[in-house]
């Protein structure tokens, strides 16, 4: 009898042991990915992340075009010479017009060249030892740099110039930079091709596609190899609007403004948080404000000339109030998870909040499938939206992005005679798929109108232009909760007033003027009308064509007189050819554009999917490198990396633990009550 | 005797430490069974859904009124006379009743890669026995069968998901096995090629 305790006690001494010994062991391989996280890739592959990078950005805002220079300082703290490669974004109307490579005091000037005969050019140089760089443009906001053999040590710089208009709305210019990217997602109706290429991404050589790789502090990581590094990013910015300008704004970023003259500023800042993009907003008081602006320059391939116009804002007011259809089309997948589904929420509820009696309103609400609020759309009564709100309220961010269900319950494909219908879509544009999705726009589009609002803090900027153009609306940025009100202020002005339509610009005496975008946007109260014209050499005048609720419009560009010359040769001239491409892409499958953009691209000097930029040394000097190392990106605020799920479960131990604690403590109640009784 | 009261006192005193334990460690049972029999019951409505789901395919039908997902695929192992039922999105919910489909990657049975995520506990707790060159079957809802062959079979860390990009299946599950701490930032990935897929036309089951 006296041995049943005893087994009991052994149990119990055998079950802490467990817990003593199991614990530690566990504690060790935890560190040990804690380890893993910072010296070497996950895969445990690749060489530990030794290459620093640090981007310095200046910025000329002339007129109505922002010239930028971004160099990219690739620094290699490793022991070995290794191959290094950097994804990273643009605004996806930038025309990338010029690269060098600096190596040491060498300054090495890239050329354009036809993309696959960069891919070679630069694979010949990595073996032979020689340092070459290679710029990529491998979506249409997502740029690729590469440096070859890269010394310990060694430094090199890797300087882009682009140039792009600068957007101008409701009497405020803004400028944007993108730092990072929101991971893309791929969905299920995805072509099998594109699909390929993206599981293949793995990274090799000049001629593979990059998967972004994403790290969630940056800036820690590159302070435990240098901690006497440069800022990640160093930004000067110099404004020469020739207005005076009101409350210069860089949301997010704390960045140094200072007033050099009349109309020119300096905006200086040095930031380690490559989180976010950057946006410098700035309002030009209504009093100054010019109705038109026209700029005019010759280059080598002949005149070329820029229109700014904005229409008298009497065209935009209606007669008599059409009444409105308004779809909200909200993404709640997973990439939208914290920050951005906070701010989109809040922008329906000013939307609900905001709509007219008269008007009608459904929701859709999308993640890996698309739900309707109400199978139809339904009266903006107080206990609809109401209703409404409950609904959005309720809304988890998570699954997959498959928008076009959502789009395609949206755009209706059917004319609206008796009423406007229009459709809001908050998102943060995280798809792999833009381009069938713009297809399913054009397609299904009929008479609706679709508003794309673009909400995080580093949404796809390529998406929210191009769908919004297709969809002929209008397109607006969200960050965050802070600019949800203002924001969604002028995006319910655009939708209330009726937009001028079919916009066409023509001359007198004159073929056809070759003119892009094309074709062109229709244009919402408080834009004006951008374009960039091929001029004739002795250009008659230009008029401007669009339908108002009124009537038809013309506008009057007298050629003789006016026109100031813009500064930079060649830039009207890139802003067209990018305008033109950007166009060709747009609406024709990308092969059958193929020649007409690859000619434009190497006319012009522009990156385009069809182009690349090479730099190489004329000697070999390094060693050829054996490693190869990618930058990581900064994941975007707000947001984590992709994870697998947590799956470990305790309840083995669970069940252990509980049995034996029971088991024991049983045990030892029946021999205290067998002692009591004996 | 009042040495004896003493006595008898702190001898109640120790059955109530002890009553306390008991209950502790019946609180620590009935959690480890409740996960358990929530695991292994719940394959059994889910298999009842499967059935349901074969005989009109294109439905998503939920394995309990109340359930916000649907059973998508069986997964089986045949050397290991097992299988498991999936469900669609892996939510830490559903997890818990199954293993899932992770929607972040690609469809099951696409031209892509494709996840399937469960506890290391419960349904894939015997991904520790599968061996490379084992084969795991696939049976989805319109029918078809798709047979894969595993080819890796690795410890990564949970960001690393470019580990499965590659076309295929990949099963996933925490590591280390049955460690009493939660949170692991490990994940044993094991990684399987299609080697072949047969359409069998579905009778009603």
């Amino acid at each position: 009898m006296l041995s049943c305790p005893n087994k009991v006690l052994t149990a119990l001494a055998v079950s802490l042991l467990c817990l003593i010994f199991f614990t530690p062991v566990n504690a060790s391989a935890f560190s040990e990915g804690q380890a893993q996280l910072q010296f070497s890739d996950a895969r445990g592959v690749d060489v530990a992340p030794g290459v620093l990078l640090s981007t310095r950005a200046s910025m000329q805002i002339t007129g109505l075009i922002n010239q930028v220079q971004v160099t990219q300082v690739f620094v290699n703290r490793h022991p070995f010479a290794v191959n290094a490669q950097y994804l990273f974004p643009l605004p996806s109307e930038s025309a990338v017009h010029a690269m060098t490579m600096k190596v040491g005091e060498r300054t090495i000037v890239g050329k354009i060249a036809e993309k696959q005969q960069a891919e070679r050019q630069y694979r010949a140089a990595q073996r032979a030892g020689k340092r070459a760089a290679l710029v990529k443009q491998q979506r249409a906001n997502m740029f690729s740099s590469r440096v070859a053999n890269l010394g310990p040590g060694e430094r090199v710089e890797i300087t882009l110039s682009y140039q792009e208009m600068i957007r101008f709305r409701d009497a405020e210019l803004s400028v944007r930079l993108p730092m990072t990217f929101t991971p893309r997602y791929h969905p299920r109706s995805y072509a099998v091709e594109e699909l390929r290429a993206t599981a293949n991404a793995t990274n090799n050589g000049a001629q593979g596609w990059l998967a972004p790789k994403f790290v969630e502090q940056l800036a820690q990581q590159q302070d435990f190899i240098d901690s006497s590094r440069e800022p990640l990013l160093q930004l000067d910015i110099e404004i020469d609007f020739g207005l005076q300008l009101e409350q210069i704004r860089t949301p997010h970023y704390q960045a140094q403004v200072s007033n050099l003259d009349f109309g020119r500023y300096r905006v200086q800042l040095r930031d380690d948080a490559m989180n976010r993009d950057f946006v410098l907003r700035a309002k030009v008081s209504p009093s100054q404000q010019a109705q038109a602006a026209f700029f005019r320059q010759t280059a080598q391939s002949g005149d070329y000339g820029l229109l700014m116009l904005l229409p008298p804002s009497d065209q935009f007011s209606a007669q008599q109030r059409l009444a409105r259809e308004l779809i909200f089309v909200i993404d709640s997948s997973g990439s939208m998870h914290g920050s951005s589904m906070d701010a989109a929420k809040q922008a329906l509820f000013y939307a609900l909040d905001n709509l007219d009696e008269n008007d009608s309103f459904n929701i859709i609400d999308f993640d890996s499938s698309a739900r309707l609020f109400r199978p139809q759309a339904v009266a903006a009564n107080a206990f609809n939206r109401a209703d409404a709100e409950r609904f959005v309220y309720q809304l988890q961010a998570d699954g997959g992005t498959e928008m076009a269900q959502a789009l395609d319950l949206a755009l209706d494909g059917k004319t609206h005679p008796n009423y406007v219908r229009q459709v809001v879509f908050l998102t943060d544009g995280s798809v792999g798929n833009e381009q069938a999705l713009f297809d399913l726009v054009q397609r299904q589009l009929v008479d609706n109108r679709l508003f794309t609002v673009g909400i995080g803090s580093a949404p796809n900027g390529y998406f929210m232009r191009r769908a919004a153009h297709v969809g002929r609306g209008s397109y607006t940025f969200i960050s965050d909760g802070n600019e949800v009100k203002t924001q969604m202020q002028d995006l319910f002005e655009r939708l209330q007033n009726p937009a001028l339509r079919d916009v066409r610009l023509s001359a007198a005496r004159a073929k056809e003027l070759s003119y892009w975008p094309q074709p062109l946007p229709d244009l919402y109260f408080g834009e004006p009308l951008m374009v960039a014209i091929k001029l004739a050499p002795q250009q008659q005048d230009m008029y401007i064509d669009a339908n108002t609720q009124h009537g038809p419009l013309r506008l009057t560009m007298p050629m003789h007189e006016t026109g100031q010359t813009y500064p930079h040769s060649e830039a009207i001239a890139r802003l067209w050819a990018r305008q033109q491409i950007a166009s060709l892409l747009l609406y024709n499958p990308a092969e059958a554009v193929r020649p007409q953009v690859l000619d434009l691209a190497l006319k012009h000097q522009l990156l385009s999917p069809f182009t690349a930029f090479i730099a190489v040394e004329e000697v070999a000097t390094s060693t050829v490198a054996q490693h190869k190392e990618q930058v990581a990106n900064n994941v975007a605020s707000g947001q984590r990396v992709q994870r697998f799920a947590q799956t470990d479960g305790q309840s083995l131990w669970h069940l252990l633990l509980g049995a034996l604690l029971m088991l024991s403590t049983a045990a030892w109640l029946r021999r205290e009550r067998r002692q009591a009784h004996g | 005797m009042a040495k004896g009261k003493r006595v008898a006192a702190r001898a109640s005193y120790w059955r109530y430490g002890a009553i306390a334990l008991f209950a502790l460690g019946a609180s620590f049972f009935a959690q480890g069974a409740y996960m358990q029999s929530k695991a292994w019951l719940a394959q059994w409505l889910i298999e009842r859904a499967w059935q349901q789901s074969l005989a009109a395919p294109g439905a998503n039908i939920p394995p309990w009124y109340y359930a916000d997902t649907h059973v998508v695929a069986k997964l089986s192992v045949p050397h290991l006379a097992l299988q498991r039922f999936v469900l669609a999105g892996s939510s830490g919910r559903n997890l818990a009743f199954a293993p899932t489909h992770d929607e972040a990657f690609g469809p099951l049975g696409g031209e892509g890669a494709s996840v399937i995520a469960a506890h290391n506990d419960t349904h894939f707790a015997f991904l520790r026995h599968v061996q490379v060159g084992d084969e795991l079957s696939l049976t989805l809802r319109d029918g078809r069968t798709l047979s894969y062959r595993i080819d890796s079979k690795q410890v990564v860390h949970q960001s690393d998901t470019q580990a499965a990009a590659a076309s295929g299946l990949h099963l996933v599950t925490c590591y280390p096995f049955n460690s009493p701490v939660a949170g692991t930032e490990l994940r044993l990935l094991v990684s399987a090629s299609l080697i072949s897929s047969s359409s069998r036309s579905t009778t009603n089951a």
